[in-house]
């Protein structure tokens, strides 16, 4: 068996300390230090991604919930304003329209009244013209000068049952 | 060469390429040295060069640099705790060490520096030293309570003392044992199949499809076995550090 | 051009959001390691180098005991018995603390979906 040559051991244990001892410097000085600093890296950043990421997010919903908020605001003002544009329209034309109803009824009862004054005046001629045209009828019929009161009270008394 | 090549255990011979004497001793540069060398080297183009862009999405180089790097970090802090923070340059070095030569090894032509029991064991016996110093540094003479079992009578101890005691020092032997023979076992194996198919020809296609399913077997095992070395080597840390197993 | 409920795509983007969650602190809790093939097929080699691990201990310390008491060859022959039992407990106990790495949570096979290839 070639590895019990006794006399082989010695250098291959003079280039395995040698080898070694390099492949120790090597590691140790150079590439560990350099994969340990990318792997560090690395692992901060995804770290600090994930929390960007996760506060965003947040805020994400901050952003929704303030939206959702103001969209529920403007939706009632909103209702709010129509609200009391009717009713301001509505209590408007109520005015108007007991306004308009009262002229109406004011000039009613104007017309009313101006009817129930002609009437009177003109009953008041028809009394008069009664009670001349009668004085005058008796005054030529019966040749009798009745007096003025009672001509009146016959005139009235005849008209009331006329009527 | 012809006759020497057939020999499946002929591809473990030991070539030296330069001799080399340094006061005395043989430090010759060898065809295992050559691949020492080449996997130290592959180890580091690919985990500089990949790490080169420093891409906040890694390529695939750059995940199999990252893989390895929180794979042993991983392995560390599981069987260790925090305090095994300050070991990971080297275990992770002796990890991929392996795992290199390992993988290295199952290149046709190549050679595999830990399917010499030296090499292993020189790994073996640094990690055993190592970690027994450190466990001595870390608590004095409490380390000996290591081997004294809790909860056993005084007359008992005599005789488990002893025996833990050989089962501790088992621990480097069995370490380099174990990384040996499964490399020397699988590469001699592909050998040997790898002959029939010379051998057989047309034939060969039977021992052909049998060595596609070795090498797919020898990658895992190549793996499995740097990583119970390493994982081994974090429970003996633990040990020495926490003082129980 | 239809326009998009908001809140779907806002549960749509929760889910996205949690589920990168959830993947990230799975990631940070749990390891990203990928687990070896438990090893069940090796069992006739690892009791092999046990066994032989400790039989080269103990013979190694019984040898060195023999030549110190001049007792060759009892006392390497006993610790050889002794080693049989050493290498025995050992195998079952490598085997358990390997079996407990390997059972503990190291989540099976966890890639990342769809690594963008570079080269």
């Amino acid at each position: 068996m070639p590895q019990l040559i006794i006399a082989d051991f010695s250098p291959q244990l003079v280039w395995l300390v040698i080898s070694f001892v390099a492949l120790f410097f090597v590691m140790s000085k150079v590439a560990l230090p350099r994969i340990g600093e990318v792997l560090e890296a690395r692992q901060e950043r995804v770290t600090s991604d994930l929390e960007k990421a996760e506060s965003l997010r947040g805020e994400a919903d901050d952003a929704i919930k303030a939206y959702e908020t103001a969209l529920a605001e403007a939706r009632a003002s909103a209702h709010n304003t129509a609200q009391a544009a009717r009713d301001e329209m509505n209590t408007k034309a109520e005015a108007k329209r007991g306004e308009v109803e009262a002229k109406l009824a004011g000039q009613l009862a104007e017309a009313d009244a101006r009817i129930a004054a002609a009437r009177e005046e003109a009953v008041g001629h028809i009394r008069t013209v009664a009670s001349d045209t009668a004085k005058t009828v008796a005054s030529r019929l019966i040749g009798v000068d009745l007096d003025d009161a009672a001509i009146e009270a016959a005139v009235a008394g005849s008209m009331t049952e006329g009527n | 060469m012809s006759a020497e090549k057939h020999s499946p255990l002929a591809q473990f011979e030991i070539k030296r390429f330069v001799d080399i004497d340094i006061a005395g001793v043989d430090a010759s540069f060898t065809n295992s040295s050559l691949w020492m060398i080449i996997t130290i080297v592959a180890i580091t183009l690919m985990l500089t060069l990949s790490m080169r862009g420093r891409a906040m999405v890694p390529g695939r180089w750059q995940s199999v640099a990252e893989l390895s790097y929180e794979f042993i970090a991983n392995m560390l802090r599981e069987n260790v705790g925090s305090e095994g923070r300050k070991f990971f340059p080297f275990v992770f070095s002796l990890f991929m060490f392996i795992l290199f030569s390992n993988m290295l090894g199952l290149i046709p032509y190549s050679f595999t520096s830990t399917s010499h029991i030296i090499v292993t064991f020189g790994m073996a016996i640094v990690v055993f030293l190592g970690v027994t110093l450190i466990g001595i540094i870390r608590h004095k003479g409490k380390f000996l309570s290591l081997f004294v079992p809790s909860g056993v009578p005084a007359v008992l101890l005599l005789l488990l003392v002893p025996i833990e005691l050989i089962s501790y020092l088992t621990r480097p032997v069995s370490l380099a044992l174990r990384l040996f023979a499964n490399m020397m076992a699988g590469h001699t194996l592909l050998k040997v199949f790898g002959g029939f198919v010379v051998a057989l020809g047309m034939f060969g296609v039977f021992p052909l499809v049998a060595i596609v399913a070795l090498y797919g077997l020898e990658l895992i095992v190549a793996f499995l076995q740097a990583y119970v070395f390493t994982v081994l080597t974090c429970l003996y840390l633990n040990d020495a550090i926490h003082l129980h197993h | 051009m239809t326009e998009e409920d908001p809140k779907t795509s806002f549960q749509d983007i929760d889910a996205r959001l949690r589920a990168a969650r959830s993947r990230e602190d799975e990631r940070v809790t749990r390891e990203t390691a990928t687990a070896p093939e438990k090893p069940g097929a090796g069992a006739a080699m690892r009791i092999a180098v046990e066994m032989i691990s400790a039989l080269l201990v103990s013979g190694g310390i019984g040898w060195f005991l023999d030549d110190w008491l001049g007792t060759r060859p009892w006392v390497m022959l006993a610790m050889l018995l002794v080693g049989c039992g050493i290498g025995l407990r050992n195998t079952y106990r490598t085997a358990m603390r390997l079996n407990a790495d390997l059972h503990e949570g190291i989540p099976s096979d966890q890639q990342d979906p769809a690594k963008p290839p570079e080269d």
